[in-house]
């Protein structure tokens, strides 16, 4: 039974990589989707995206340029948005995609008196989610300038605590945990489905049937070849993100060993959604829409794109139970947070139970044939 | 101490055994009953297009849904024969609008059949002319070239049963000549073929014929009792001046002749097919002038395949 395993693993293998299309889906297709979501949000440190932030100072005084500093320094983490604050003169007109303050002549003078003096915020109200962001923190720095211009004292403090131990997640190292996740959704899952519901309607089965073989290690033969095309792509995803996009992710031995376990088993997951996905399909067609539909519901409701922090508590207890949601878990743990691999041992044993599952059902209900 | 005797059972019961089968395709119900293939024997499957043919197949394989199902394959039950692995190695299929997974070299698939099934007939790869196709991708093959790398699949290890779904189609003569050959070592080694087919070169591997009409066997036999039963021994195909002198014609004709089949290719000519006595009446017929040609001589296969294409409602 294992020479036909690995002869069946094999020539699935051959397969895979004969098809430039599977090749471009897998590997290539992920790359150019994060590069999307970098450009669209920030790149590499970007929280809420990235942004130049124009300074004009018509002023000129110390109190002026104690402003700029204050945004400077507001901005210079890049935790919430990725900005550089650049001085730029007067007249040149506000580009669409920037923020301008401008301190006007007078400003420093006005405020030591404690006067009234308005900074100017110039952008396009229509320029997206950053920019609007980017308006809301100059109230806090203003009220921040105007403390320290009058020493007023700081009686009252904001202190900040790790509610769940964990490091934080940025927006990148969410994101490509999450195009990760999408890929082998895509390349595994739905093209799972829809490739064996093409192999019935284009009666390659007709041919497999007849091999001596069980249909179980047929399938098993597949899910293991793709595991390991998957796997591949994920690696090459994760080294071009740390290398070529310089998204920070730590990929020590121990910690790409972690994830390695962790992106095999959520394939596996996937991989075996699909084939259960696929047992009685008889068209492409019809393969295509109940794949789009389950990869759509997958991925707004198992944190990939859309927070948890967005649904009720009751349904965000179910949702943590998808796979998909046990497999982004478990990979932000041991790849982002650094958390031992047994730590994450309940997203593991849930991820176990789904492949476990969908296999069993998924090789009840399979045929070769149209029933 | 005597020895005991003992005898092989393979050897006595049927290579297939069709109990009872009856599947339900379309508007149309398929049904077969206590129907055999002997150890060794080698049947056609013949009759019109969408007679029920390939479904029979497929019903045999498992691969469609029968309402009813009961028989045995190399002795196994139809149900549970196809689950075994073992049993399937002793089977070579080739199907119809069979695809073999895209992307692979012919070299890649010859492994995965050698590999499968530890045999790779060096003669039928050969015969079949696999060593030129070895380098080229199964689905930039011609029609021809996929049929002989299917046939291979089928050939390639020697199995005990083998099924085939019009085995001949696309090959050129030089293919057709060589799959015959293989067939006809198969059949020598005592493996047991059933094939549909369509053409004389299939018919003359059969030693017995299931004539197919209307989703039933309607005949089992020999190909020549058959052809007799169906045909008669004489054929007679004639060309008229008009309409008119083939519709006098054919009412002499049916006067004098118990006619067994009658086809009319167009309303100036047609061919008959009776026993002996059309051979008789044909003599007559020399100094006929309505008649402008006229040939007579005895049934063969291919008027066995036109008359069995022939729906048997319509004739």
């Amino acid at each position: 039974m294992f020479k036909v395993f690995y002869v069946l693993f094999l020539t699935e293998l051959r397969t895979i990589l004969s098809a430039r299309l599977t090749i471009f889906w897998v590997v290539l297709f992920p790359f150019f989707f994060l590069i999307m979501m970098m450009a669209s949000y920030g790149g590499a440190r970007g929280g809420a995206g990235a942004l130049t932030i124009e300074a004009v100072d018509l002023d000129h005084s110390p109190e002026s340029a104690r402003y700029v500093d204050l945004v400077k320094q507001a901005f210079q983490s890049g935790d919430t948005i990725d900005a550089t604050v650049v001085t730029v003169p007067s007249s040149a007109p506000v580009p669409d995609n920037r923020v301008r303050f401008v301190l006007p002549a007078g400003f420093g003078a006005s405020v030591s008196k404690g006067a009234s003096a308005p900074v100017k915020l110039y952008y396009n109200f229509a320029g997206g989610m950053t920019q609007d962001i980017a308006v809301k923190v100059f109230s806090a720095i203003t009220v921040r300038f105007n403390a320290l211009l009058f020493d007023a004292p700081m009686a009252a403090s904001v202190e900040v605590f790790n509610s769940g131990g964990l490091k934080p997640v940025g927006f990148a190292q969410y994101m490509l945990t999450g195009v990760l996740i999408m890929s082998i959704m895509s390349s595994g899952m739905s093209s799972t489905c829809v490739g064996i519901a093409e192999r019935r309607e284009r009666h390659t089965f007709k041919f497999m049937s007849c091999l001596p073989m069980s249909p179980g290690t047929y399938l098993i033969a597949m899910l293991a070849a793709r595991t390991v095309v998957l796997f591949g792509a994920s690696i090459l995803l994760l080294l071009g993100a740390r290398f070529i996009f310089g998204i920070h992710v730590d990929l020590s031995p121990e910690r790409l060993l972690n994830a390695s376990i962790v992106i095999c088993l959520g394939g596996v997951t996937l991989l075996s959604l699909g084939i259960l996905m696929s047992s009685r399909v008889t068209s492409v067609p019809n393969a295509i829409f109940l794949s789009n539909m389950v990869y759509l519901a997958l991925l707004f409701l198992s944190n990939l794109t859309m927070p948890f922090s967005a649904f009720p508590d009751n349904v965000r207890k179910v949702l943590s139970n998808l796979p998909t949601a046990q497999f982004a878990t478990a990979l932000r743990g041991v790849l982002i947070q650094g958390t031992p691999l047994v730590s994450e041992w309940r997203a593991l044993a849930v991820l176990a139970a789904w492949s476990l599952g969908f296999m069993v059902v998924g090789r009840l209900a399979f045929h070769w044939h149209k029933v | 101490m005597n020895k005991r005797e003992t005898f092989d059972i393979s050897k006595i019961t049927p290579a297939i055994e069709l109990a009872d089968l009856v599947v339900e395709v379309r508007d149309k119900t398929i049904e077969v009953h206590n129907w055999s293939v002997a150890r060794g024997g080698s049947v056609a499957l013949i009759g019109p297009n969408g007679s029920g043919k390939t479904t029979i197949i497929e019903t045999i394989l498992g691969l469609r849904k029968a309402a009813s199902l009961k028989g045995n394959v190399l002795g196994t039950k139809l149900q549970s024969w196809n689950k075994s692995a073992d049993l399937r190695r002793t089977l070579g299929v080739q199907l119809q609008g069979m695809a073999l997974p895209f992307g692979l070299y012919i070299r890649d698939l010859m492994k995965l059949h050698k590999d499968l099934y530890g045999d790779g007939s060096e003669s039928v790869a050969r015969g079949l002319g696999m060593y030129d196709l070895a380098e080229k991708i199964y689905e930039r093959l011609s029609r021809g070239e996929m049929q002989r790398v299917e046939l291979y699949l089928a050939l390639a290890h020697s199995p005990e049963l083998i099924i085939l779904d019009e085995p001949f189609t696309g090959l050129d003569q030089q293919f057709a000549q060589a799959t015959s050959q293989l067939l006809r070592d198969s059949l020598n080694r005592g493996c047991t073929l059933l094939m549909a087919c369509h053409s004389p070169p299939e018919l003359a591997l059969a030693n017995k014929i299931a004539w197919i009409n209307d989703g039933k066997i309607l005949h089992y036999m020999e190909p020549d009792q058959l052809r007799m039963e169906l045909l008669g021994e004489a054929r007679l195909h004639a060309n008229f001046a008009s309409p008119v002198a083939a519709e006098k014609f054919l009412k002499d004709v049916t006067a004098t002749v118990s006619l067994k089949f009658c086809r009319a290719v167009s309303d100036t000519e047609c061919v008959l097919f009776a026993d002996k006595a059309l051979m008789d009446f044909a003599k007559d017929l020399v100094e006929n002038e309505s008649i402008v040609s006229l040939e007579v001589g005895r049934t063969t296969p291919t008027d066995l395949l036109l008359r069995c294409a022939q729906d048997e409602r319509n004739v």
